[in-house]
Parts: C-alpha cells; sequence; structure tokens
C-alpha cells in the first residue's frame, strides 16, 4: 500500500532481486532506499539497488500507453488509453491465432525479473509454444542439465544451516560478488568466503576476487570444458573421488573414467593455457579439502559446447561427493507455497514444438519450453514465419540477442510488435504498441527468482508515473481478455491464489514480509530419504547422479561430456584468425549496470560513463593505442567503439568487451543503438550447442584499432 | 584519535554501493513535485580507487580502495584552505566544510594526503558520519552508518568520533 509518510518494507528488483529493502517516504516521496536488517539479506544491498530512487522518479519514464502513427521508428505517437491498448492486443493475438494458428505468436521476457511465470502462464493460456527469452545461453542450459543429472537445482551452500561452511571455492566464468544473483546472495557468498581456506577463480582475466585467490586458472575463452574434464581425470587417476558416493549414487561413472582419460593434464594445459600443474592443484583441493562449492557462471553457458560443459563440471561435483553435504552444492527445499512455477506450469503445454526446438531438443524439455531466439530473429529477416506478432514484456531484443543488424531486419518484418517498458528503448522505438511498466518500487508482487528457498513481498511503496502499470497486472489484463479461465479478477485475487498452499492472503503476506525455508528447516541428504523418490535416490530416470546422461542418450545426444573448441578461435578458424588475430570476448559483469539497463540513470552513470574494453598494456602498445582511447573493435559481423582500460590481468592474446550497451541521451529511434553494442560483433548463425542451441558469445576472433574520436 | 570510516581494502570488493548509499544519504531536499532535479546525480562523500591489476610473478594484486575523509587530528586541508571554509568541532573533532565560505578551489584536495575531499555543485563534501540521518533515527535504526549498513563485503567500520 503506498502511503504518504512512514517506512515501507519490500524487495528489491534491480537485478534478478530478492535484497530486502526499507523504503522511507516524506510527504509521499521517497526519501531514502537502504537495505533491510531484518531480511535475509541482513541490510545489505548493491549500487543498482540503491539508485533504483533516480528510476522511480526519471523524468524519461514512459508514462501513457503510445499508439504508432507514422513509419515504424518514426517517433510519431499517439496517446491512447489502457482499454484500447489491451484491445488491441487482444485483437492482434486472437486474429493471428485464428489465421495463422498459435504459433505465430511469441510472447516475450528478458532476463528473469520474478514475473517468468506470469509470461509462461500467458503463453500456455493463449496456446502458443513460443516464449522467448535468451535462455539458450542464460540459464536455460543450467536447468537443462540439473534436471537430467540430478533432477533439480543445485546452489552453493553458504548459510551454515548444517553447521558446516564450504572448505573450497570454485568461482569459474562467475562474478557472483558484484552481480546479479543467480541462486546465491552476494553478501552470503561474500561471508561464507571469509570462512572458507581455499578459493579458486577460473577466468580469462583478473576479477574483483583475484587479489585474494589462492588459485587463479587463467583460462583461453571457452575452453571450461576441456578444464573440467582434465579435473576430472586428475581425480580420477589419482584415486581421489569420493568412492562411497560415487558406487552408490552416481550412474555411468566406468564410461567417465574412459572418456576423460584422453583429458591429460599435459593436453588440457594445451588447450586452456593454464599451467598443467595449477590444473592438477585444483583438482586435488576440490577433491580433498571438503566440503566445497563451484559457482557456475552464465559465461559457460554462451558456448556452441555449453551442455557438455555445464555436464562436465557437476559431474566434478558429483565425484567428489560434493553434494547434498552441508557446506557443498544442495537443492533447496522451496517456500510453504511451493514452487511458484507451478501457477505456469499448471496450465497445459500447447501441442507444437516452439521454433528451434525440433533441432535443440532440450528447449522443449518440461517445465519450461522455449524457442531459439536467434532462428526467429533469422527467419523473420528473411520474411520467413511462423512468428508474426510478438508481445515483448522488459527486454530490449535489439541490445540482447545475437547479431544486432539480423535482429533489427527481423523486427522490423513483424507484422505487430507491442512492448512494455520503462522507457523509450532502442526496441520499443520500433514497436507499433508501447506500454508504461511501474517500477518495482510501485508494484505489489510475489518476489520469486532466486534463491529458491525464498520468496518476499515486493510492496508498493509510490504510485507509478502517469499511467504506468505493474508487470503482473498488464499479464493478466492481457490474458483475461484471451484466455479466461486462466486468469483472475483482479491483482489481489491472482496474489492471493499463488500463496494459497501456505494458507496466507497477499495482505498477510505484505505484512509478513518473506516466506524461507532455512535453518533447521533445511534438509540436507534428501537422497537418502523418500524426499525425491521413495527409498531414496536423486529425481533422475535412474534414480542416480547421471554422468552418463539416459535423456541426452534418448534425445541422440552424446551421454558423456566432451570439449569442443570454440566455433570461432585461432585454431578452429586460423583462416579467419589471419584477419582478426585476437581472441574476444563479450559480456563480463559490471557492478552498476544489469544487462541493458541504467544507462539513463545519472548516478550510476556519473560512476562509469563509457563501456570498457579490457586489453592488455603490451597489446595496447603494439596497436598505439592508450588508456583512456576510444577503439574500434571488429569482428566479420561489425565494428563498435568502447573506451581502452589497459588492464595486466588479461592475456595479451585476448580482449574484453562490455555487454548491452546503449546510449539513451543519444537521438532516437536508435539510441546509440550501433555504437558500442557487443551484439554488432556476435553471431546468430550456426554453430550452435548441438542440444539447446547456445550461441558462442564468449570466444570470437576479433581485431582492434585506435579510433578517431567518440 | 579521531573517528572515521575505515575500509578494509582486503574484503572490498568495489561494488560502488557505499558511493551510491552516500549519495543517496546526502540528497539535497527532494521537494513533493513528484520529480528529483533532473541534474541531481548524487553528492557522495565517497571514491573508489582502483588499485591494478598488476601480475607480479604470478601474484595478481587487484584491490579496490574506498577513499573518504579522515577527520585527521592534524589535518592539511584545515590549514590549507585560503578561505578558512573548513572547521573542526572542537568537542568531536569532526571537520566540516562551511557551505558559504567554500569557493570550491580544491586547495583542500591538493592538500589532502588521501585525495579525500569531493566537490558538489562546486562545493567541498566531507564524510559526517551520516549525523543527520543517525539523530533522525533512521538508516534501519541500525545505528551504523549508510556505507557500512549497506556492504555486503563487510568491509566498512566506523570509528566513532
Amino acid at each position: 500500500m503506498a502511503s504518504s509518510s512512514g517506512i515501507i518494507n519490500t524487495v528489491c528488483k534491480a537485478c534478478h532481486g530478492g535484497c530486502g529493502v526499507l523504503a522511507t517516504m516524506e510527504r509521499g516521496m521517497i526519501t531514502r532506499l537502504q537495505g533491510n536488517p531484518a531480511s535475509l539479506t541482513r541490510g545489505t544491498m548493491c549500487a543498482k539497488g540503491l539508485a533504483s530512487v533516480w528510476e522511480a522518479y526519471h523524468p524519461k519514464r514512459l508514462k501513457y500507453p503510445l499508439l504508432r502513427k507514422g513509419g515504424r521508428g518514426e517517433g510519431r505517437w499517439t496517446r491512447i488509453g489502457w482499454e484500447d491498448a489491451l484491445s488491441l492486443i487482444a485483437d492482434k493475438v486472437g486474429d493471428y491465432r485464428a489465421r495463422y494458428g498459435p504459433s505465430s505468436i511469441a510472447i516475450c521476457q528478458g532476463t528473469g525479473r520474478g514475473y517468468n511465470r506470469y509470461t509462461f502462464r500467458l503463453a500456455r493460456s493463449i496456446g502458443t509454444p513460443n516464449v522467448g527469452l535468451p535462455a539458450h545461453f542464460c540459464y536455460g542450459p543450467k536447468l537443462a542439465v540439473f534436471g537430467m543429472m540430478v533432477g533439480g537445482r543445485l546452489y552453493g551452500d553458504y548459510h551454515g544451516w548444517g553447521g558446516v561452511f564450504p572448505k573450497t571455492h570454485i568461482s569459474w566464468g562467475k562474478q557472483l560478488e558484484i552481480s546479479n544473483a543467480d541462486g546465491e546472495m552476494a553478501v552470503w557468498f561474500l561471508k561464507a568466503l571469509k570462512k572458507a581456506e581455499n578459493l579458486i577463480l577460473v577466468d580469462p582475466t583478473a576479477t574483483r576476487l583475484s587479489g585474494r585467490a589462492d588459485l587463479w586458472l587463467q583460462i583461453r575463452p571457452g575452453t571450461d570444458a576441456a578444464l573440467a574434464l582434465g579435473m576430472l581425470n586428475v581425480i580420477i587417476e589419482e584415486g581421489l573421488y569420493d568412492r562411497e558416493f560415487v558406487r552408490s549414487w552416481t550412474h555411468g561413472f566406468e564410461d567417465l573414467r574412459e572418456r576423460v582419460k584422453e583429458y591429460t593434464p599435459q593436453k588440457v594445459s594445451d588447450l586452456t593455457w593454464i599451467p598443467a600443474e595449477k590444473i592438477a592443484r585444483a583438482a586435488r583441493l576440490l577433491a580433498t579439502e571438503k566440503p566445497g562449492c563451484i559457482q557456475m557462471g552464465q559465461s559457460l553457458e554462451a558456448g556452441n559446447n555449453s551442455v557438455q560443459t555445464l555436464r562436465a563440471i557437476v559431474s566434478l561435483m558429483a565425484v567428489t561427493g560434493n553434494i547434498e553435504k552441508p557446506g557443498s552444492m544442495v537443492n533447496w527445499m522451496p517456500p510453504p507455497t511451493g514452487c511458484m512455477e507451478d501457477f505456469a506450469t499448471e496450465v497445459p503445454a500447447p501441442k507444437e514444438l516452439p521454433v528451434g526446438a525440433e533441432q535443440f531438443k532440450l528447449l522443449a524439455v518440461p517445465p519450461f519450453a522455449m524457442c531459439h531466439m536467434p532462428t526467429v530473429f533469422g527467419r523473420l529477416a528473411e520474411g520467413k514465419g511462423p512468428v508474426r506478432c510478438m508481445h515483448i514484456q522488459g527486454s530490449n531484443p535489439l541490445v540482447a540477442y545475437e547479431n544486432t543488424a539480423v535482429v533489427k531486419r527481423g523486427l522490423m518484418n513483424l507484422e505487430f510488435l507491442s512492448v512494455v517498458d520503462l522507457y523509450m528503448t532502442p526496441t520499443a522505438a520500433y514497436a507499433d504498441l508501447v506500454l508504461p511498466a511501474a517500477h518495482w518500487l510501485e508494484t505489489d508482487d510475489i518476489y520469486d527468482m532466486h534463491p529458491r528457498f525464498m520468496i518476499g513481498a515486493v510492496n508498493k511503496v509510490v504510485e507509478p508515473p502517469g499511467e504506468a502499470w505493474p508487470d503482473n497486472r498488464i499479464f493478466n489484463e492481457i490474458g483475461k481478455r484471451l484466455a479466461p479461465e486462466f486468469w483472475f479478477h483482479d491483482l489481489e485475487e491472482m496474489l492471493d491464489y499463488q500463496l494459497r498452499k501456505a494458507g496466507l492472503t497477499w495482505r498477510e503476506f505484505s505484512r509478513k514480509g518473506y516466506l524461507a525455508t532455512e535453518g533447521e528447516a533445511q534438509k540436507y541428504y534428501k537422497y537418502q530419504t523418500d524426499y525425491w523418490r521413495k527409498g531414496g535416490g536423486f529425481g533422475t530416470l535412474t534414480g542416480k547422479i547421471e554422468l552418463y546422461s539416459l535423456c541426452m542418450e534418448k534425445l541422440g545426444y552424446d551421454p558423456l561430456p566432451y570439449y569442443e573448441e570454440p566455433s570461432e578461435s585461432p585454431y578452429s578458424r586460423p583462416d579467419l584468425a589471419r584477419e582478426y588475430p585476437l581472441i574476444l570476448t563479450t559480456g563480463g559483469r559490471n557492478p552498476l549496470y544489469f544487462h541493458s539497463q541504467y544507462r539513463q540513470n545519472p548516478c550510476l552513470r556519473k560512476i562509469q560513463p563509457y563501456p570498457l574494453v579490457q586489453i592488455h598494456p603490451k597489446t595496447a602498445r603494439d596497436h598505439d593505442i592508450g588508456d583512456g582511447d576510444w577503439v574500434w573493435i571488429e569482428t566479420p559481423r561489425g565494428r563498435i567503439r568502447q573506451v581502452a582500460s589497459l588492464f595486466e590481468g588479461i592475456d595479451p592474446r585476448v580482449i574484453k568487451v562490455e555487454a548491452s550497451w546503449w546510449f539513451p541521451e543519444d537521438p532516437p529511434p536508435d539510441y546509440g543503438l550501433w555504437k558500442s553494442n557487443a551484439n554488432c560483433l556476435t553471431d546468430n548463425r550456426p554453430p550452435f550447442d548441438p542440444a539447446i542451441g547456445s550461441t558462442n558469445l564468449r570466444a570470437l576472433l576479433c581485431r582492434v584499432y585506435k579510433a578517431d574520436e567518440e | 584519535m579521531t573517528g572515521c570510516v575505515e575500509f578494509d581494502h582486503s574484503a572490498c570488493i568495489g561494488c560502488y554501493a557505499c558511493v551510491v548509499a552516500c549519495s543517496l544519504e546526502h540528497r539535497p531536499a527532494w521537494k513533493a513535485s513528484g520529480s528529483i532535479p533532473d541534474e541531481f546525480d548524487g553528492a557522495a562523500r565517497i571514491r573508489v580507487e582502483i588499485v591494478g591489476p598488476k601480475v607480479r610473478e604470478g601474484v595478481v594484486q587487484y584491490g579496490f580502495r574506498p577513499v573518504a575523509c579522515r577527520h585527521c587530528e592534524d589535518a592539511p586541508c584545515l590549514d590549507s584552505c585560503p578561505e578558512s571554509a573548513i572547521w573542526r568541532d572542537t568537542k568531536s573533532g569532526i571537520l566540516s566544510v562551511l557551505e558559504d565560505k567554500c569557493t570550491g578551489c580544491e586547495v583542500c584536495l591538493q592538500a589532502c594526503p588521501y585525495g579525500a575531499p569531493l566537490f558538489h555543485e562546486r562545493k567541498a563534501v566531507l564524510c559526517d558520519f551520516c549525523l543527520k540521518g543517525l539523530s533522525d533515527g533512521r538508516n534501519g535504526g541500525s545505528g551504523k552508518t549508510a556505507c557500512e549498513a549497506v556492504c555486503p563485503a563487510g568491509a566498512v567500520h566506523v570509528r566513532w568520533p
């Protein structure tokens, strides 16, 4: 309930979110945001969350539904009412569904913002299999691999609920300390780190934890599967694996043993550029200094062999017995509401397959079937379907997806595009209908994203500007008009419904703040009980952790993990490397921005105004580049400019660009889209990961040279 | 010894949460007009220095050093200010800036061995221990400065004056 003064308890959603927040209100204005000391995040927050005050009051926020008047991208709009806007979407969707079938409609979102369950429920309720999101390189591979191998997601146990903290941490292509939680919160990780004995980093560049790491494996981008298989080789050859756990609770160990024989430390060293003795040392620490946790970053999913890379790393957790023990990798029990995603999965899934799922079969694996967006945009760019009509909430595909030029052509070929966002973005600028979203400070909702053991009450602090609406209300109102049997009279009824299993109403939960299964309520060693299956075992086909995956075998993929060279590297494409001699890695995490968000936030932008490309001083010297110079980075797809940051913590053969940049201060409709956006450099074409369609964004080839000016 | 906000450089991860928390704590008075002044981009009294990364014989030095006024007993800023705009509260030892007198000449910044003074709208600003916020009973009732309360790395410790 928004009120004019006092302190309101809510939950931050500035990234995936989840941190407890206290918002101070004075005379109807938010005057302070701070962490809630009584929440599970103990009063801590990050720069993005705190700077949300500037978002709530930003003068450039969208305030009213806008209908395109002129050509696409001309920037001429007519203000319309919500009733007309919703009727238009319902008419379009209904019309395409009747004329071309439900697959002609795609319902899209960006990264998970606590409304995944609404997106999927809407898509299912209107009958389309085409949910569009960037999951093929972000979280989809992890979900699929954990599902097939373990039967559920594993998280690092940083809580000490079992009386033990991890002794050994591996942070693998991950910057949990400064980035969005996709599993655990930075504050818990950092606290657990203080109690740890060994910290091993696997990253091509120095990260914020490098200075305190016991071991830094500076890996060649895209070769993580080789490293994991090499570590498995050492652990198995030296007999350091957990014999009892392996014998009783894993399937296919002998096959794995055979498979990893070829990945000797020396061979892996040649592939990864990591000294063989460091590979062996990391393997021995993980296997002998227990318990241990491995944080797997999203970077491992953005490669053309993502599924087998993750399978190799999960195999490391399994053979070392670092699963379901206190202080190791644990599958958290959900809060008393049960899994919130039931809200989506309770609606029957459409019979048709999503676009791309015939080829990339794991995209169709329940619970969340999704389409392959590089294929969707690729087909659209060539004037092909099946997608003709797209509804996007909270995503900026022109920045977020591979090969911006192709995405642009694809978007322009859509027959109808509606976009819900906080601001006019490059994507929204080309829409037919733009709808204003409420910020999380203006929303009542149930936070459910990560971690899996809690949900939180996102309580509205202030009213949204103009006629902006919260995302959940927009989903409900569209749903009501197309499939009323699955939707709700109003928002409160929808929230009550999702909390019913916990025996709470929204109003009660809103006051309570959060629900969590924590402390003694959280159980370890669940495979020794009837939790997953009667008589014990994991929730997999064999009831064991599948080192050899029956599911992969059934789908026609290699049931054992293997290494494959990145699709674009000096070794796989020596021809290309002559013209583009440097390895390009994109992405990484920035503590001030969340993907394409917050470039218009004055407080954050002041701290880092421009995108930075990390270049080793030696490479910079060779190219006559100085610290702070604007430089061109070029691949066969295109070229962009970023500001050189001379950085000793990177291999001279590698450069790293920041992703997701656009410039809200630049003129519409593109808002500087082509200037620094890393996806101008990436490809939407094969080779993809054969099982789930991941694109290679982390190991490409490029060249750099000085730019005359910004 | 005077009080100051201490930063544990070995624990800091350079996330800038303290900087934004400080900006928010020291915001100008927002009127109930429904929007923040367009030009306001924060008035933090903390900045973060990046050290490295240097790689020497395989050892990585890469760190983040938040910097804020240390309220030195022997304060060069106080002595150097040509306008006598910096003064010390003799009871608490806290240094602060007289806004009316400060001309934004940055002599104090040159004099400070830590480079601590920051400038907002051409006036020097120094750490004030969030005393206004604390006296209002805010900061979540934690009794901590905004930076100490928010830090996810546990890298901020206040030595109270």
